[in-house]
């Protein structure tokens, strides 16, 4: 099959070209293999012109389909007799759809006597019909059975006045379909389709084409039939496959504003107000989820003890540490760490969904474990939309066991030492793409670097601050001082100016008075290209060695050894809690890391 | 000569019915092309209008049979 025709199923958003979906509904028909759902739609209106987009929607939610169209109105002959080509067929799935605007044309379109018993009784019939066609599936066979709702017929006799008479379109519709699903619920393996849920959400105005309804009784408008198939093969999933079991979520800025190492537990955004209220709605979802039995997990990249201390003493989170059966918190890939937290609590990667607002990460899970579910989203703040509109927790029926189900796995964690897997750094961080810019800085990126130099609290490793004033300063007229940035770019986008450094020149010696870097570009070699660049400042200088300090502070243990890790050696130290380090430049082998480009060149 | 208003609507009767290039002469129809049926030609006409963002009248949806003249009524429509 040609490669958009892949990239188009994934799960996503309808695709916006409907000849794409005639394409590779084609493709997908010649390459059918293994074993397909088959499903059958009988209907009392066209309903063919579903065909194309069904089986791409079916598809992109990891369901294979055949497909079986009755013709419409051909509903009876083809349920009631055991020799007809829908039994011959032999359907996983039947959806019915039943609408009372194609059975009674006229009880629906006029008003009828004052309560309106007229449609009222259409109404009713149409259900007898819908528990005739159950039963008779139930003695025959073992196919699920979908049951479309009605949405209300349009146009209303009474027009807008439809709301305030006796016995309006709307109430009797909501009463019908009240009844409705009282009828398919009492059948072991019915359910309800919200057709009328769907026509809602797509806005009934736009809901049909009258040159489409009055040339082929087809009863939707051409542009809602890509949303109308998606709508309905989720529908089919839910009703045949489990909902996903696992939400593996990010924490800072997914389950929070704000970096927690950097802006502390006061400091990330959550609360009434905005930006604040957005991540707080986002947790209610995510506690709607817990609800339903699904299990909460953390993978985030950050200092453990910090995190559970946000938890146990941040005012405003709704979730606790403890409403998590599993936490990967650490530095280490969230792939392996979401893989052992799913063997830890006994599902398969396929119940697993991830949700981290960080495209990097999600391209790292997508790559390394495919089979977990990862949501994408369009920009910030759409989080919460991309959560709702995920169709992985559809659920058509809910157990006591389900809703217990998180309860139990916290009562009973299970401690599992996490075993780690080891995939190939280097492939991975090659696949990123990065690309970096190094330079001394100039009065224009000044401000973003005294910024960085500001607010950056764990990849720090002297903690020193210095205003703007000063490092203009250095900039305009200290020939003893660098000061020296970097730039990432990698194929999901520029990150900008992620790290900086200020060098300070004595006699022969260079020392790095300041080296920061952005969390967000940790573990990408970035720190070891940018490096790099000062090792080639301090020999551009003059000098023979390179010195560097760790000046331990709250937040900053993550670089405690980082020295030693790029090859420094240590030196005495001249007071507690700083760790002095040199690096002799003629001895010294620290090259730009192969996996990034250095200024667009590949080294 | 084949321009850009042509070779978007080629594209979505290649789409559409699974045809070449070669296969789309100005006079390819339901009698030469078999998957044109009558259920495709609605969905064919419904692809082209969402390629093209015009809409066509009933009648045209039901009586333009030929790939010409599908072309033919999307330009008309399109300038006026």
């Amino acid at each position: 099959m040609a490669d958009s025709s892949d990239l188009a199923l994934e799960y996503g958003p309808p695709l916006p070209d409907v000849a794409q979906y005639h394409r590779i509904s084609r493709a997908l028909k010649t390459d059918a293999e293994g074993r397909m759902l088959r499903v059958a739609v009988l209907s009392s209106c066209t309903m063919g012109f579903l065909e194309p987009f069904l089986r791409v929607e079916l598809r992109r939610l990891g369901v294979p389909a055949e497909l079986f169209f009755g013709g419409f109105g051909e509903i009876e002959s083809l349920v009631l007799d055991p020799a007809s080509a829908l039994h011959r067929y032999q359907p996983d799935l039947v959806v019915v759809a039943l609408r009372p605007e194609d059975m009674f044309p006229d009880l629906v379109a006029r008003i009828g006597s004052e309560d309106g018993h007229e449609f009222a009784g259409a109404l009713t019939s149409v259900i007898d019909r819908v528990r005739g066609l159950l039963q008779s599936i139930a003695a025959q066979a073992r196919w699920t059975t979908l049951v479309a709702n009605f949405a209300v017929p349009e146009p209303a006799a009474f027009g807008l006045g439809d709301a305030s008479v006796h016995g309006s379109r709307s109430a009797l519709v909501a009463q019908a379909n009240h009844q409705l699903h009282a009828t398919v619920c009492e059948t072991p393996g019915a359910f309800v389709w919200d057709y009328a849920g769907l026509v809602r959400a797509q806005g009934s105005d736009r809901w049909r084409d009258d040159r489409l309804w009055f040339l082929g009784r087809i009863p939707v408008a051409g542009t809602h039939h890509p949303a109308m198939a998606q709508h309905l093969a989720r529908t089919i999933r839910a009703a045949m496959y489990p909902m996903a079991k696992v939400l593996v979520l990010d924490l800072d800025n997914t389950l929070w504003g704000g970096v927690l190492g950097d802006d502390g537990i006061h400091g990330i955004k959550m609360g009434d107000d905005y930006p604040g209220n957005v991540f707080k709605a986002l947790q209610r979802q995510v506690l709607a989820l817990r609800d339903r039995g699904v299990l909460l997990a953390i993978s985030s990249k950050n200092d453990e003890a910090l995190v559970r201390e946000a938890f146990a003493v941040h005012p405003d989170l709704l979730l606790r540490w403890s409403d998590f059966a599993a936490h990967q918190v650490g530095w280490g890939p969230k792939s392996t760490g979401i893989a052992a937290m799913a063997h830890a609590l006994g599902f398969g990667l396929d119940a697993v969904v991830f949700l981290d607002d960080n495209p990097v990460e999600r391209a790292e899970v997508r790559q390394h474990v495919p089979a977990v579910k990862v949501i994408e989203f369009e920009a910030w703040g759409s989080l919460h939309r991309a959560l709702a509109a995920c169709p992985w927790f559809d659920q058509l029926a809910t157990s006591a066991e389900d809703r217990q189900r998180a309860t139990l796995y916290a009562n009973e964690r299970q401690r599992q030492t996490l075993a780690t897997t080891h995939q190939s750094v280097d492939d991975y961080l090659a696949s990123l793409e990065m690309t970096a810019v190094v330079a001394t800085t100039t009065p224009v990126e000044r401000a973003r670097v005294a910024q960085l130099i500001g607010k950056t609290n764990q990849f720090n490793l002297t903690l020193r601050r210095y205003p703007e004033a000063t490092l203009a300063g250095w900039i305009d007229d200290s020939p003893d001082h660098r000061i020296a940035h970097m730039r990432l770019a990698d194929r999901f986008g520029d990150h900008g100016i992620i790290a900086a450094a200020v060098l300070t020149r004595a006699a022969k010696r260079a020392v790095i008075d300041v080296f920061v870097m952005s969390c967000r570009v940790m573990n990408r070699q970035a720190e070891l290209a940018f490096l790099a660049f000062l090792v080639e400042l301090a020999r551009d200088w003059g000098c023979d060695e390179l010195t560097g300090e760790f000046v331990s502070g709250p937040r900053n243990q993550i670089v405690e050894d980082w020295y030693r890790s790029v090859g420094f050696a240590p030196l005495d130290a001249s007071e507690a809690g700083v760790a002095r380090w040199h690096l002799p430049l003629s001895e010294s082998t620290l090259a730009w890391p192969a996996v990034i480009a250095r200024n667009g060149q590949w080294s | 000569m084949t321009d850009l208003l042509e070779r978007r609507i080629r594209d979505v009767f290649i789409n559409v019915l699974g045809v070449t290039d070669a296969d789309l002469t100005t006079d390819a129809s339901p009698e030469t092309i078999p998957s044109w049926d009558s259920l495709t030609h609605i969905s064919l006409m419904l692809a082209v209008e969402g390629e093209c963002g015009t809409q066509f009248e009933p009648e045209d949806l039901m009586e333009l049979r030929s790939f010409g003249a599908v072309v033919e009524r999307v330009r008309a429509s399109l300038h006026g």
